[in-house]
């Protein structure tokens, strides 16, 4: 056993970030490599963490826990741990992180500060999935924000400023939210006397029947709401969404992949987290706008998916969708549907960055991300091809693939709800599952426009996958395709946190 | 034997990750992959079915997954049907794999359409040995996206991407309901296992309205899968695949996936009365109309495949009315004689040098007599023309029909019948006798091709096929029930239907009607090719173009669809999104700051994202110090 290993796990990216500060510009392999070698580490040592994890325990594990700043009244702790809702987002992290890492290599410019900054937000990311104190947690939260604003800012495409502006803004504004809910529901504890930051120890303050009378459940109600948003525009729930095809376009492909793969997962997990573990009742209480909104949401994104132009923002729009099937599933208060949105979370996470790739791949080819400009891409590039067929399948919910593990164990979940949790949860799943259909349209559709058809004339002499790009795309296709054979593996770790978490409502 | 029934689609499995890795390396050597793949298949399910015969079943699961206290399981499962149905999937797989080796001689992606279809066999086999209704449907999937990748195997055909963009789309839709039924057959019942299922149901856990919905949902998905009325749209596109492909998947494997869906399911739609009779009235429209349009067409593929979604219909109109040995009679010897007829259209088509239009053939009896004779015997067969295998199941559908007591089924049925055997005596005089019309409208530097026969690789599979066309039937015969023993055997699915004796003759006379109008006007030409089209034109344009469906599909569902798409994209764009960006230019107005140093001095924002943050909480703890909060 490592001590410490979260800590250890967290901040080794950091420390890849200050080595990369002392090695001068111009050793752009060297810098590569180093980043290459630190976020391996990092994979390996959250693949330990992973095989240590003890199945069956709600409790969490791997704790650290110290006083960092105390003002009296309150102590900053630094308080790490793991369940079974953070450690497969945290493996997801590690893995995508890696992976995007590897598709940096196409990144010629500004190399230093690049993976300095990519290194940032990986400690970032694995921070928010590990913190227990919430500030702490939103710090980590923050520190994602401000590495990704620079790469899409700086190594993105033409309309880089005015996507990564909007990125911030919107964002911040769900930070901003999120400070003033966790203040509020931090002061509420004082009130009765308990001055605490710990999530879990809040969770405990918040269910006493004793404190009622102090925290009462209008109040409760209204930091659920004020939580919900904050987390809705990072996940994104519709009307939040705009900020995310703007960002995802503009981005550079390893953005991409980690945008969707990991930092769209963060709202769902501090949803869950905080929303959920905090306050279950408000949670349910707020089950059906949360489902119709997840129906919204799946409808609306392949509604918008189907009429795009662009390739990567029809994969975006995508995104949009397929994170509907979160909310749907964590809506139904059942351990089918809340452990079908956590499988989404890693489903997705792995779909969406191998879908990013590919994208990113044939724009490297082509320079062109306009469908109609694409066509017969089999012809010239076979591999490539087939590769984003898989991708497409597995985004499509093709059983034997994990997006179908997390589709089916949402739709069980939402079917299966009680009518006292969400009084028309038949009819709001019957309308979703019409988004399955959609989903089909619009991907069959850009396929049949881009692999399929004639080839154009410009795209005859076109490189195939090099070997460092079957990297990514064997290992994600790999996982998608192991997860969707034997979701066990995944759902064994999950299974104990999602009873834990459907058990909290009513009791 | 029998415990290593998994060994049945893990041989093909092999020889997909084989082709798919050593594809480029072997070139046209990919044949012989799978063929030995599917071979040991066929070895296998040869000793699986007469372990099977002579004693029990075998059932093997592992834990899949757990969610809750649910726990899921898969394995594979040897039953009396599904024993039967390896047999005939890895038959027909196997002859397909070998007339592919000449039929897809020369194309540059050889190792590819091999590598495709063993996946298929993979995934249909697996499909087959599903022990539970849910595995049944992971794999139900998987064949469907195979036949998505064979149908556009020709990618770069326009026709080819649209075609299998169309089939995938359409039978979604049915798979989408089928997903609906099953989740709902997991909430209701506890599970997916096939015994708990009908466990549940005859002990009455359920109630009468449920089961109903969950049957219909499951028959939807068999509707999309097997192309019943109104998904049926998919099939006929589905043709624009390599024609190996049509016999294996589109006629006698996968599309009748949904037939035996409905087949392993039977108990439950048992339980359903309203469910049986949807089940037999889909059925009895989608034979008559499909029949109708295999009329007028003249593509010969597509008149089979028009054929196809008629005896389905048949198939399911025997389910629907409680023959369910006689469904899946039908099932196993169409199988035969359609794989038959796909494969002799095939050979007809190469030797015709890739020209499809049953009007620019004729004559071909002379020059291509393996494959005209045993075309002859699939079109007898599927005539039903005693002693071949169709008339023996046709004959029970219709004394199952009968048994039900339905004038208008049995009148559709019986009429359908007759349709059958015109239309298809109709595709084989206009292709095998009379001149040869080939020559007829050639373009200037067009030359003759003389059609001749097809090698001995093409032929072998069409004798083999023909002979089980002829033979298979002996199963079922109203002299011996084996098959119907074997089949219902420790299962409850009520009493199979034995027609009256006057059944025989009448199907015999049903078949001769056809037969002998079809030979009026196309062998002898006593009555004109166009007299009944001159008869009512209006009904022959209707059934010329498909009765507009896809025309109606477009506008009703497509068009609508993708016009709100537009319109919600114009509102994201410019209301929702403009809201935000409206605020933003705002925010930038007064923050002087930042307007000032927009461009370049990027690093700002995220210093007052941190700021801002940190200056909240700041706030907080100095109203706090204040006692501001009380």
């Amino acid at each position: 056993m490592i001590p410490n290993v979260l800590s250890f796990l967290v901040f080794l990216p950091l420390v890849g970030a200050l080595v990369i500060l002392t090695i001068p510009n111009e050793h752009k392999n060297v810098i590569r490599t180093v980043a290459g070698i630190t976020t391996l580490v990092a994979l390996i040592l959250s693949i330990f963490v992973w095989n240590n994890f003890t199945r069956g325990l709600t409790e969490m594990q791997f704790t650290e826990n110290f006083k960092w700043i105390d003002l009296g009244f309150v102590s900053f702790n630094y308080e790490l741990g793991v369940d079974g809702l953070s450690m497969p987002l945290l493996v997801l992290t590690t893995i995508v992180s890696f992976l995007a890492m590897v598709a940096s290599v196409s990144i010629k410019e500004r190399v230093k500060e690049y993976f300095i900054w990519m290194l940032i937000l990986l400690t970032g990311m694995l921070g928010v999935f590990v913190a227990l104190d919430m500030f702490l947690f939103f710090l980590f939260f923050e520190l994602t924000l401000i590495p990704m604003f620079f790469i899409i800012g700086i190594w993105g495409g033409k309309e880089r400023e005015y996507a990564a502006f909007k990125f911030l803004v919107y964002t911040g504004l769900g930070s901003a939210l999120m400070i003033i809910a966790f203040f509020m529901m931090f002061y509420q504890g004082l009130k009765v006397g308990e001055s605490t930051l710990n999530f879990l120890r809040l969770a405990e303050i918040y269910a006493n029947p004793a404190y009622a009378a102090v925290i009462t459940n209008t109040f409760k109600s209204g930091l659920f709401l004020l939580l919900f948003i904050a987390f809705a525009i990072k996940l994104p729930v519709f009307p939040f969404h705009t900020w995310l095809p703007d960002a995802h376009v503009q981005a550079p492909t390893a953005a991409s992949m980690i945008l969707a793969g990991v930092l769209l997962k963060m709202g769902a997990y501090g949803l869950l987290r905080v929303g959920f573990g905090i306050l279950p009742d408000q949670a349910a209480n707020f089950a059906t706008l949360i489902a119709i909104l997840g129906a919204m949401n799946i409808i609306y994104g392949a509604l918008l998916a189907l009429v795009q132009k662009d390739l990567k923002k029809l994969v975006a729009y995508s995104s949009i969708s397929h994170m509907g099937i979160v909310l749907l599933g964590m809506a139904s208060f059942t351990t089918a549907g809340v452990q079908g949105a956590i499988f989404q979370l890693v489903s997705h996470g792995f779909i969406a960055a191998l879908l990013f790739f590919m994208v990113g791949a044939i724009y490297e080819r082509t320079h062109t991300r306009m469908i109609e400009e694409l066509g017969g891409l089999s012809k010239t590039m076979p591999i490539l091809a087939g590769f984003l067929l898989a991708a497409v399948m597995a985004s499509v919910g093709l059983p034997g693939m994990s997006g179908f593990i997390s589709e089916f164990l949402a739709f069980t979940g939402i079917f299966w709800t009680s009518p006292d949790v969400i009084p028309a949860a038949r009819t709001i799943a019957v309308i979703a599952a019409l988004g399955i259909i959609l989903t089909a349209a619009y991907l069959l559709w850009a396929m049949q426009r881009t692999t399929f058809g004639p080839l154009h004339q410009s795209h005859a002499h076109l490189e195939d996958a090099r070997p460092i790009e079957f990297v990514p795309m064997v290992c994600l296709l790999g996982l998608v395709i192991l997860i969707g054979v034997y979701p066990a593996i995944l759902g064994d770790v999950i299974n104990t946190t999602v009873i834990d978490i459907v058990s909290k409502i009513g009791g | 034997m029998i415990e290593f029934a998994w060994l049945i689609p893990v041989f093909p499995l092999l020889a997909f990750v084989l082709l798919l890795l050593f594809g480029r390396i072997l070139k046209e050597r990919a044949a012989y992959v799978g063929i030995i793949a599917l071979a040991a298949s066929f070895g296998t399910s040869l000793g699986v079915l007469f372990e099977r015969i002579g004693g029990e079943g075998y059932k093997y699961v592992v834990r899949w997954i757990t969610f809750g206290e649910h726990t899921i399981t898969m394995g594979y499962e040897v039953t009396a049907l599904n024993a039967m149905m390896l047999i005939v999937v890895t038959t027909v797989s196997l002859l397909v794999h070998l007339f592919s080796k000449q039929y897809m001689h020369g194309d540059e992606r050889f190792p590819v359409f091999y590598s495709y279809l063993a996946l298929f066999s993979f995934s249909m086999l697996g499909l087959v040995l599903s022990p539970n209704i849910l595995q049944l449907f992971i794999f139900w999937e998987l064949v469907g996206v195979c036949s998505f990748l064979l149908v556009g195997f020709w990618y770069f055909k326009p026709e080819a991407a649209a075609a299998a963009k169309k089939a995938f789309l359409t039978t979604r839709i049915g798979d989408v309901g089928l997903f609906i039924g099953l989740v709902l057959t997991f909430i209701y019942m506890g599970s997916f296992e096939y015994e708990t299922i009908f466990a549940a149901v005859q002990n009455g856990l359920v109630e009468d309205k449920m089961i109903t919905i969950i049957a219909l949902c499951i028959f939807l998905g068999a509707v999309g899968k097997s192309a019943q009325f109104p998904l049926h749209v998919w099939l006929p596109d589905a043709m624009e695949g390599p024609t190996p492909v049509s016999a294996l998947i589109h006629a006698a494997t996968m599309v009748a996936a949904g037939v035996y869906l409905v087949g392993v399911m039977y108990p439950l739609f048992l339980a359903s009365s309203t469910a049986m009779t949807v089940v037999a009235y889909t059925g009895a429209i989608t034979a008559i109309f499909a029949a109708s349009i295999a009329l007028v067409n003249t593509d010969i593929k597509r008149v089979l495949a028009y054929s196809t979604v008629s005896q389905l219909g048949f198939m399911m109109v025997a389910l629907g009315t409680g023959g369910y040995v006689a469904g899946l009679f039908h099932l196993m010897t169409h199988a035969f004689f359609k794989a038959l007829l796909f494969l002799g259209s095939g050979s007809v088509i190469y030797g015709m040098h890739h020209r499809q239009d049953i009007r620019e053939m004729g004559g071909l009896w002379s020059k291509m007599k393996i494959t005209a004779i045993t075309f002859l015997i699939g079109t007898l067969a599927i005539a039903g023309v005693p002693p071949f295998a169709g008339f023996w199941s046709k004959e029970v559908i219709l004394a199952s029909v009968l048994d039900s007591n339905d004038p208008i089924l049995f009148t559709i049925i019986s009429i359908t019948a007759a349709m059958t055997a015109f239309y298809m005596f109709r595709l084989f005089f206009k292709t095998f006798t009379g001149k040869y019309r080939g020559d007829d409208h050639l373009e200037a530097g067009e030359h003759h091709h003389e059609p001749h026969e097809s090698p001995s690789v093409m032929t072998i599979p069409l004798i083999v096929l023909a002979i089980l066309a002829i033979f298979a039937g002996f199963v079922n015969t109203p002299f011996s029930h084996a098959l119907d023993h074997f089949l219902t055997e420790g299962l409850n699915v009520g009493e199979q239907a034995h027609g009256a004796s006057w059944l025989v003759p009448y199907s015999i006379a049903i078949a001769v009607i056809g037969i002998f109008l079809a030979y009026l006007i196309y062998y002898k030409g006593t009555i004109s090719e166009n007299f009944f089209p001159n008869l009512a034109p209006g009904v022959h344009k209707v059934l010329l173009n498909k009765y507009y469906l896809d025309e109606l599909y477009l506008a009703v569902f497509v068009r609508p669809v993708v016009n709100l798409g537009k319109v919600l994209w114009t509102i994201d764009r410019f209301i929702i999104d403009g809201i935000v960006n409206l605020t933003g230019y705002l925010t930038k107005g007064t923050g002087y700051v930042i307007s000032r140093r927009h461009t370049g001095q990027l690093q700002t924002y995220g210093l007052v994202t941190i700021i801002g943050g940190l200056a909240v909480i700041a706030l907080a703890f100095l109203l706090r110090v204040r006692g501001y909060f009380g």
